[in-house]
């Protein structure tokens, strides 16, 4: 597997962690997502991604969304965490650091050999 | 109005209807929601600065927007719930049919099963009591004899103890299918 697939595969999953991350720091839409995720390289992902994405979590209920005037032309549609959401993005985190911290010990052993 | 790029770019507004064209198996609102989506994303980059044939390359085609947006659709179905009138008479029928039961079934097994419960423990107590001629009256007043207390105490709250997990699991079974009717589900 070359590397830029194998970044792929990792970013597929996390990538809704990352999405329901930066809701819960205020709400947002999409094209600022998207912008976002360019903003931090590697999870960097496709429009045709993100808005999908975007599209189950609200079907899913674990976000709202809402419109909002743009000065730039028609109202926006934002989304935010609902309180589904919330919970889900705790458990999520859990998840998340008892992750980074197993392959933390798993390349800590690697080095040690 | 605001006028938006789509609007006033026929390749921006083509490739809007390939999506809306695309999009077919989803329904009416849910397309129009995506649509107007993708429409604001168009005007968003577009005010960022950005071209549009840049914009449109980077959406990808429009089957295959619309392809990725039903994979999700697809991967996370929704439940094919019923209706609000559906749900509505369902309760109702719930409600007609299964008080009369219900009220029943609680006024007979409810004190019927904390009677046995309790009577059942004290029954055994007075027998092993009587065994040792310690009577426990007038708290306890049976003309049984002391082993037929102590045989029937502990069959009394077994009784007892069966009419509440009998009545606790038709609860939970109501509860259930009130549940079920309520989400439509």
């Amino acid at each position: 597997m070359e590397a830029g697939e194998w970044t792929t595969q990792l970013r597929r999953g996390v990538l809704e962690f990352c999405i329901l991350q930066i809701l819960h720091q205020q709400p947002s839409y999409g094209y600022e997502i998207v912008t976002r995720l360019e903003s931090l390289g590697p999870l960097a992902a496709g429009e045709n991604t993100v808005y999908p994405i975007l599209r189950r979590l609200k079907a899913d209920r674990v976000v709202e969304s809402f419109l909002q005037d743009s000065p730039s032309g028609p109202p926006r549609q934002y989304y935010r965490l609902s309180a589904e959401g919330r919970k889900k993005l705790s458990v999520l985190s859990k998840e998340w650091d008892a992750v980074v911290q197993a392959v933390g010990r798993c390349v800590g052993k690697g080095a040690d050999r | 109005m605001n006028r938006t790029v789509a609007d006033q770019n026929p390749v921006a507004e083509r490739y809007l209807t390939a999506l809306a064209d695309a999009l077919t198996p989803m329904n009416a609102p849910e397309k129009r929601e995506v649509v107007d989506e993708i429409r604001a994303h168009l005007q968003d980059a577009k005010a960022a600065g950005k071209p549009l044939d840049e914009i449109l390359t980077r959406l990808g085609s429009a089957e295959s927007l619309a392809k990725a947006y039903l994979v999700e659709s697809y991967l996370n179905p929704k439940p094919s719930g019923a209706g609000w009138i559906s749900r509505t008479f369902g309760l109702f029928g719930l409600l007609v049919f299964g008080s009369l039961p219900t009220l029943l079934i609680t006024s007979l097994l409810a004190p019927l099963g904390i009677a046995f419960l309790i009577a059942g423990p004290v029954l055994f107590t007075s027998g092993i009591c009587g065994f040792f001629d310690v009577s426990l009256a007038p708290v306890v007043q049976s003309d049984l004899e002391p082993w037929q207390q102590i045989i029937l105490g502990p069959m009394m709250g077994l009784v007892g103890a069966a009419c509440l997990w009998v009545l606790y699991r038709y609860l939970k079974w109501i509860l259930k299918l009130v549940r079920q009717m309520a989400s439509g589900r």
